[in-house]
């Protein structure tokens, strides 16, 4: 089965960092990666292109027509800009699958899994994303999380992470899952 | 992004706005590249693709390497599988785009829920499959009748600036013929005109 297009939207971020590498080492689909940080991004596909130089992978300014080009949008984006992401975004991702990469900042050291777990946050992805496929995901230091209402589209990022090497784990509620991501938080401190 | 599908259905039925705005959320927006494909053969034919920018092919390719272009796809045409999206086997043909294009995709489940909710689609799809049995028809009763030169007439009637957007090798292929044939007829009918 031919790869995805994926587009990565906010590089320069640990999560998203991690992501594209993972799959740009895979090398089974293409990646368009978006970062106001345009030096950091060059950098990043140099990285990926010395890895593997098969790596099917490019750096592009408008994240509209990235996300209209994907057909899995990865964010990586702080939650006060999502609201801006989403008017340029909003009508060309409609039944796409979206990762939501968990962003853990520095005040969620002590409670990781809060910040994970945050339905607030969620309901926000809905309301922006209304016909759009959401999966959260974050990667941690042991495995990788995710958690979706969508079940097709848990299914395709749990392949599409399985095949990158990102150990997958969509079981959020264990006491490993959760120590892990609060370890992972407490790093960021 | 929405405009030719829009007039498209207008064309054949009428929609409420509630009915319209409901539509448009069961299509996936999707930008292709000049040559990259929307189904691979052998792949099972997971959309229905609406052209809204651009051109696209559908063929399958023989033992010896040969393509065999089934259909070309214009903006404002449908273009998919249809045994293999109805049936989720594998698809006997490959689809690629012929230019950059921006197209709007739906899957079979999201089809049938379109169905389902808007009863008037169920019109317009008809009318769809109607007319695409006609043309269907009409071009295998070419294909077994027809000489070359009908062929590359009927061709140029249906489709008055293919030779703009298409390589000529690959209209030789829908037609059934070589390219060096189809240089023939062209220069022949080039003389009749003048």
């Amino acid at each position: 089965m031919a790869g995805y297009s994926i587009c990565i939207i906010g590089v320069s971020g640990n999560q998203g960092t991690l992501l594209a590498k993972k799959l740009g080492v895979q090398g089974k689909n293409q990646l368009l990666l978006i970062d106001e940080q345009t030096d950091k991004t060059a950098g990043l596909i140099k990285e990926i292109l010395c890895m593997n130089p098969e790596a099917m992978v490019e750096q592009l300014s408008c994240m509209k027509d990235a996300s209209w080009e994907a057909d899995i949008i990865a964010l990586d984006i702080p939650e006060e800009q999502l609201h801006v992401l989403a008017e340029k975004i909003r009508e060309v991702v409609n039944n796409k699958t979206i990762i939501r990469l968990a962003r853990l900042s520095i005040g969620d050291t002590e409670k990781g899994e809060q910040a994970f777990n945050d339905h607030e946050t969620e309901n926000n992805w809905k309301i922006f994303f209304p016909h759009a496929k959401i999966v959260k995901v974050f990667i941690g230091s042991l495995a990788t999380y995710l958690e979706s209402s969508n079940k097709d589209a848990l299914k395709t990022v749990t392949e599409l992470l399985t095949e990158a090497g990102l150990n997958p784990y969509p079981e959020l509620k264990t006491a490993e899952t959760i120590n892990d991501i609060n370890f992972y938080s407490k790093q960021l401190n | 992004m929405f405009e030719k599908l829009s007039q498209n259905i207008q064309e054949k039925i009428k929609l409420t706005d509630e009915e319209w705005q409901l539509c448009k959320t069961f299509f996936t927006p999707k930008k292709l590249r000049k040559k990259q494909f929307l189904l691979h053969e052998g792949d099972p034919c997971k959309y229905t693709a609406f052209i809204e920018k651009g051109a696209m092919r559908s063929y399958s390719i023989d033992d010896k390497g040969s393509e065999h272009i089934l259909q070309f796809a214009l903006e404002g045409w449908w273009i998919t599988d249809l045994y293999s999206f109805y049936t989720g086997e594998p698809a006997s043909y490959s689809i690629d785009a012929l230019e950059d294009c921006e197209v709007l995709l739906i899957t079979s489940p999201d089809y049938e829920n379109m169905m389902q909710q808007i009863p008037a689609m169920e019109r317009y799809y008809r009318l769809l499959l109607q007319n695409r049995l006609i043309a269907m028809q009409r071009r295998l009763s070419g294909n077994l009748s027809y000489t070359a030169e009908q062929k590359y007439q009927w061709l140029t009637q249906s489709f008055p600036d293919i030779f703009q957007r298409v390589p000529q090798h690959m209209v030789a292929s829908y037609l059934g013929i070589t390219k060096e044939t189809l240089s023939r007829i062209r220069t022949r009918m080039l003389h009749k005109k003048n």
